[in-house]
């Protein structure tokens, strides 16, 4: 028995370790002690699983007011992570609009909130992008072990390691292109996205968003819609190809609203110049970023 | 409790470490432990149902000591009706109770007449089906008097709710697993590893292979009406090694836990990928099922000693009972006579001891036998017979198939988000099956190199801890 019990602690050695290292390097803080500063954290926990880590810093703030939204929501929400603002920066990269509804769902389950700020993008406005990420993020959230063992930890671990190793600096999820380049593809892949099969209107959503109003309406949190600028050339492309369908998604978010505010960035001066832009999708310019950080938290 | 839930994880070895506390030559001590335990694992799920497995105990250990005691065998009988009465009682209200009223309806409905429905809202006892038959085989054992009563209510109870296989089974019967249960267990450190491995093997095919694949056959089957025939059949290939590795992982979980407490439970799958043909097929699959039946049902029925005709209808009732078994829906019971009218030729074949050596035809001969078993699947998996008539017109239709490749892989996108997870998932089942063949084989030459089976062991350790699912996803066959 005893050779039994020894050979299978040392079979199980490496896993125990293992979870021992993650326990106090706690790559995403979810024990409050991480050994990562919060640099090292957004470098490499963010991008490695941008849900969590988001979960994680929800369940570690008392923050009440939110921006829910995608990379480009996150983009502007950046200026929460430096500056000292009442919004807590629930939005994440790849997150579509049936995950964003999760979100809310979500905050609202943990604690009252009072002031909402959500976006809304035509492009996840899509019945085929319906995945969402809360359910398993909340499942680690709820179990230490399945945290522990998570292989987010791994990749953010390796990561880490890797780059000390080689001196690199952090790069993950970077686009290993120029921005010309880049660019272009932005563009064809949107092109082909609308001309394909890929895009179904979301009538499935509207139910969800209109629950979400009057939610707000009966609890009285204020919301806000926000549809953020993308380049004129992507614009261009959905007005093109998608027309109609484009059209009837600000109907039908103006439809949906209700008392909620609606403020449509989307034909912004902004959007025709190329230099305020990372990429076709993504603001860079700081203060077009702080003016519309601003116009979204105070509701203009 | 789940064998993949963190429960049981804490569970186990706590109940391992007291198992073998007690010692040996305590054996009542360990069995009323053993009790407690599968009592406890079972009311993890749902409580109240403690009751019905209480009943069917008392009922089988009283039936059981009455008909050893009537020396009469006329006057054995009315105990027996009890037993299987109670028993099938049991089972048929709470899992074909709506099933049949519905069916009812229906017919009536397809006559003309309108009847209110009267259904009840009844939740399905977990593993009901499993632990009916166990218990069952124990009275109509004793009744032909091949096994003898126990008086020992604490062991019999152990036998009948003994944790590793009480949901999902091997279904075991009275002769083999009673005895164990009555005479001391020693603990082995070879037997134990070998149940460890077990272990590891049951929750690499559970977590790891089919949770993974439940995302895309669910999906799959969700949109039938709006995939293309080329992803429809990727689904149910897909849904092939899911059931397979759901099930056979729970088996083997539960012979590997069972070796560790000292136990031994039956082989319930013999790798029945590699059949070389239907008949050969259901000697693997879910053995110890397919052995009930062919003990409690086809031999009393007359097997196969009258005549050919006799025989055939023997064989169609089984099948037809055993879809039934599988699930109160007409689409299993279609999903049974499909298997057992496929049966009857390879049974009845001339041919059928003439052994090919031939590797090339027995190579087809396999994948000839999975892919038929494969496309039976479909039925076996869809929610309802609408489902399955889509699933089958397009497979059919020859209409329905594109082979330019961007089609096809836009519309396999349909299914599988990425072509990496894809490549993983099929990755790992080729491992699997490759694993197998060889330990089939007994060309695995793990003893010659312990360093690397200690590798293979540990991957699959790796695989379950990093890759593996664990969201409280159950059994398909608890549904049975």
């Amino acid at each position: 028995m005893k050779r039994f019990i020894k050979h299978t602690l040392l079979f199980l050695l490496p896993v125990l370790i293992y979870g021992a290292v993650v326990r106090y390097v706690d790559p995403f803080n979810y024990f409050g002690n991480s050994r990562f500063t919060k640099v090292t954290q957004m470098d490499y926990a963010y991008p490695v699983n941008r849900t969590l880590y988001r979960m994680v810093q929800f369940s570690q703030t008392d923050k009440n007011k939110l921006l829910i939204g995608d990379s480009r929501m996150n983009y502007i929400g950046a200026l929460t992570d430096t500056a000292t603002t009442a919004f807590f920066n629930f939005s994440s990269g790849g997150a579509g609009m049936y995950q964003m509804v999760d979100v809310f769902n979500y905050a609202v389950s943990q604690r009252p909130i009072s002031e909402v700020v959500f976006q809304v993008s035509f492009d996840d406005f899509n019945e085929q992008q319906d995945h969402s990420e809360i359910e398993h993020a909340k499942s680690i959230l709820e179990n230490k072990l399945l945290y522990i063992y998570n292989i987010s930890n791994l990749e953010v671990l390796y990561h880490v390691l890797a780059d000390k190793l080689t001196g690199k600096q952090p790069s993950i999820g970077a686009v290993n292109t120029n921005k010309d380049r880049y660019w272009e593809e932005c563009l064809k892949n949107e092109r082909d996205f609308h001309q394909g099969k890929n895009y179904v209107y979301a009538d499935t959503l509207k139910v969800k968003l209109k629950a979400m109003v009057d939610h707000c309406r009966q609890k009285g949190i204020k919301l806000t819609f926000v549809l953020l600028p993308v380049h004129y050339d992507v614009l261009q492309i959905i007005k093109d190809e998608n027309g109609a369908n484009y059209q009837r998604f600000k109907k039908d978010i103006a439809q949906i609203m209700g008392n909620a505010l609606f403020i449509d960035m989307s034909e912004m001066q902004v959007i025709h110049n190329r230099e305020a832009f990372s990429d076709p999708y993504h603001l860079s310019d700081d203060s077009t970023r702080l003016d519309i950080f601003n116009r979204i938290t105070n509701g203009y | 409790m789940l064998f993949n839930s963190l429960e049981f994880i804490l569970f186990l070895p706590l109940v391992f470490a007291l198992y073998w506390l007690i010692g040996s030559k305590r054996v009542k001590a360990q069995n009323l432990l053993l009790l407690v335990a599968s009592y406890a694992f079972y009311g993890w799920w749902d409580p109240r149902f403690l009751i019905l497995i209480a009943i069917s105990t008392l009922v089988d250990y009283w039936a059981g000591l009455q008909i050893d005691q009537t020396p009469d065998k006329g006057k054995k009988k009315p105990f027996l009706w009890i037993s299987v009465g109670v028993n099938i009682g049991i089972l048929g209200f709470f899992k074909y109770y709506n099933f049949f009223v519905d069916s009812w309806i229906d017919a009536w409905g397809a006559l003309g007449y309108e009847m209110s429905p009267s259904t009840l809202n009844i939740i399905l006892p977990v593993g009901i089906s499993f632990y009916t038959f166990q218990t069952l085989s124990y009275t109509i054992d004793i009744y032909h008097g091949k096994v003898k009563p126990t008086r020992d209510v604490i062991s019999f109870a152990a036998f009948v709710s003994f944790f590793p296989q009480l949901v999902a089974g091997p279904i075991e019967r009275a002769s083999k697993l009673l005895p164990q249960l009555l005479n001391p267990r020693k603990f082995d450190y070879n037997q134990a590893v070998i149940g460890g491995k077990l272990l590891l093997l049951g929750f690499f095919k559970k977590v790891v292979i089919a949770d993974r694949l439940a995302v895309y056959v669910d999906a799959g089957f969700e949109n039938m009406g709006s995939i293309a025939a080329i992803p429809a059949l990727l689904v149910v290939l897909l849904f092939a090694f899911q059931l397979y590795c759901d099930f056979s992982g729970y088996s083997d979980i539960a012979v590997g836990v069972a070796k560790m407490f000292g136990i031994e439970l039956s082989i319930n799958f013999l790798y029945p990928f590699f059949s070389k043909s239907l008949v050969d097929l259901w000697k693997r699959w879910h053995i110890t099922l397919f052995s009930w039946f062919r003990d409690y049902i086809y031999i009393p029925l007359g097997g196969s000693k009258r005549g050919k005709y006799k025989t055939a209808e023997n064989i169609l009732i089984v099948f037809l009972i055993s879809g039934l078994w599988h699930g109160a829906s007409w689409t299993f019971v279609l999903f049974g006579l499909v298997h057992g009218v496929l049966y009857l030729p390879y049974f009845f074949s001339k041919r059928k001891k003439q052994e090919s050596a031939s590797l090339l035809i027995n190579g087809l001969k396999i994948v000839a036998t999975f892919c038929l078993f494969t496309l039976t699947l479909g039925l076996f998996r869809s929610p309802d017979f609408e489902t399955a008539g889509i699933f089958y017109r397009k497979i059919i239709t020859l209409s329905q198939y594109s082979f330019h490749i961007s089609e096809v892989v836009y519309q396999l996108r349909e299914v599988v988000e990425s072509g990496v997870a894809l490549a993983t998932i099929l990755g790992l089942i080729v491992f699997l099956l490759v694993f197998e063949w060889a330990t089939m084989q007994g060309k695995l030459p793990l003893k010659k190199y312990r360093f690397g089976e200690v590798l293979i062991y540990q991957a699959m350790l790796y695989l379950i801890v990093f890759y593996g699912v664990f969201n409280n996803s159950s059994f398909i066959y608890f549904q049975f």
